[in-house]
């Protein structure tokens, strides 16, 4: 078996370069990882001292070690609850939402006459803040998870819907003609060509969606609630138990950093291809 | 025509492929017009014309993707119809791998979609073969965007080869590469289409690549696309020396005062239209 491109080629000298790559330092090289966490550091330094140091009134003002120490008093108490009444709203109205959001995004991008008919809707249902829909949705569906959960589904459809509906519009023609041309059948141009092409898209509606579930679970109960995250930080609030609302704001912060890096795990793992593409940009 | 100039001559043998009086509309505005000609077994055909004279269109009607509004394009007798049997395989001008398929997937695409009378293990072990042939062997299991463009469109010519087709469909194919690259995988074309027999219609806007490769070339005339003439090579390339002298630099003259016209009286009409 010979290979046809290297049939003529000409010797070449080999000689070793004395010159080396310049060397980066460990720092320097994890900068991206280390930065953010200098910044946070920091942060929580000067707001630390500024805490200890100034007396400022504790009902309006708080400071991490007093936060840390209103975690715990959480903790004891009923964080384990709340946290399973919002997880129970947030994965309820995020799993509704994708089973919604897939098919129909898929089924308007592919579609053209689908698209014209719902397009509309779908863009005014997604740039209105139908958050101003909660209290209507609390009196349908009560004070307990269900109202929630239909908060939710209203905030995090819409956006992984557009996205969806975009990444089938925007797949690479030249693709389906290929696939078309080598013979594919219906199901292997979704499963080679469409999926594929639309996985990024749908990543990027995700995590839309997530964003607007957060605020969807903890206005939601703000609004009326027995129980959860959200009911907590503003009973506290309300309370004047500072520390204790920061804890619970804390929480939440927590939550929205883990699941951002989890979705980058998710995209690097969906999507391999073009990671290293798209980390240049 | 005598047969001694071996398998890439014309003879009187039924064609591969047989286009007559073929012709397109794509909504209302006609493409090809009354297009006839055959393409024979071994034979190396290039289309050439002006840009917008349909000769992209074309090779998808000889594919089967898209269908004639008129007439019939028979391949080994049997219409093109977009049923896809294995006579014919693409090679595309912007390559048209698939950017979350390693390079061994790409190659083995066709055969995946083509061969299901054969394992997954044959699958991939053609599929070896031929990205061993363009020299890619070291590359299966990079993705495409690791590659630069020539070593892409080797992996299209692969993925072509592949599935072992009697009738190569090119659209530009080298049109995308640097000159460099560009040379060096249409000599890799050449080795392989000698050493597989394949017969190849081969769409450029590149006339000295025309004539490098072809046994043939059709002229084409744009708006609509009608073949202007048909230019048998193979009969002046038996004399290899005489051709480079002086029988590639007529040629060349005389397609060339042809395309020169047909580009420049389409920027009239254009001007003409604003």
């Amino acid at each position: 078996m010979t290979n046809v491109s290297t049939s003529q080629e000409l010797p070449r000298p080999a000689v070793a370069s004395r010159h080396q790559p310049p060397r980066e330092s460990w720092v320097s090289r994890n900068r991206a990882q280390i930065l953010p966490i200098v910044t946070a550091v920091l942060l929580l330094l000067v707001w630390e001292i500024l805490g200890r140091t100034m007396q400022w009134n504790p009902l309006f003002f708080s400071y991490p070690s007093k936060i840390w120490s209103g975690f715990i008093d959480l903790a004891k108490g009923p964080l384990l609850g709340d946290l399973r009444v919002s997880g129970s709203e947030f994965a309820l109205g995020m799993g509704i939402s994708v089973l919604i959001a897939v098919p129909v995004g898929l089924a308007m991008g592919s579609l053209r006459n689908l698209y014209y008919a719902l397009d509309p809707l779908v863009t005014a249902m997604y740039s209105t803040p139908v958050l101003v829909l909660a209290p209507m949705l609390v009196i349908w569906f009560g004070l307990g998870i269900a109202s929630k959960v239909a908060i939710v589904v209203i905030l995090s459809t819409f956006p992984m819907m557009i996205n969806l509906t975009e990444g089938v519009r925007n797949t690479d023609r030249a693709l389906l003609r290929a696939a078309r041309s080598f013979g594919a059948t219906r199901w292997r141009m979704y499963r080679d060509v469409l999926f594929p092409a639309v996985v990024p898209f749908f990543v990027t509606g995700l995590r839309l969606a997530i964003g607007r579930a957060m605020i969807g679970v903890v206005v939601g109960e703000y609004i009326a609630s027995t129980s959860g995250i959200g009911y907590q930080i503003n009973s506290d609030a309300e309370l004047f138990a500072t520390s204790r609302y920061l804890a619970g704001v804390a929480v939440i912060l927590v939550f929205s950093i883990a699941t951002m890096e989890v979705l980058k795990v998710l995209e690097r793992r969906l999507a391999p291809w073009g990671h290293a593409s798209r980390a240049q940009e | 025509m005598a047969a001694n100039h071996g398998p890439r001559t014309s003879g009187a043998a039924t064609p591969l492929v047989a286009v007559s009086d073929l012709t397109f509309w794509y909504g209302h505005s006609l493409i090809l017009e009354d297009v006839s000609f055959e393409v024979h077994q071994g034979e190396f055909l290039s289309i050439i014309g002006a840009s917008g004279c349909g000769k992209s269109t074309l090779l998808q009607l000889l594919d089967g993707i898209l269908r004639p509004t008129e007439g019939v394009v028979l391949v080994h007798g049997r219409p093109a119809d977009g049923r896809r049997d294995n006579t014919r395989a693409m090679v595309f001008q912007n390559f048209a791998l698939f950017p979350w398929k390693t390079v061994l997937d790409n190659v083995r695409l066709g055969l995946d979609y083509r061969r299901r009378d054969l394992s997954g293990k044959e699958r991939a072990q053609i599929a070896r073969h031929y990205l061993d042939r363009v020299g890619l062997a070291a590359a299966e299991r990079l993705y495409p965007y690791q590659l630069s463009g020539g070593m892409q469109q080797r992996v299209g010519l692969a993925r072509a080869f592949a599935v072992q087709p009697e009738l190569l469909l090119m659209d530009e194919p080298f049109g995308a590469l640097d000159a460099q690259n560009a040379e060096l995988l249409r000599e890799d074309l050449r080795a392989l289409v000698a050493e597989e027999h394949r017969s190849v219609v081969f769409v450029t806007h590149n006339l000295d690549e025309a004539l490098q490769l072809s046994d043939r070339i059709l002229l084409m005339s744009a708006s609509p696309g009608r073949i202007y003439e048909d230019i048998p090579l193979a009969e002046f390339k038996v004399d290899a020396e005489r051709w480079e002298r002086d029988q590639q630099a007529q040629h060349r003259t005389r397609i060339w005062n042809f395309l020169r016209s047909e580009v420049t009286s389409a920027q009239g009409r254009q001007v003409n239209q604003r």
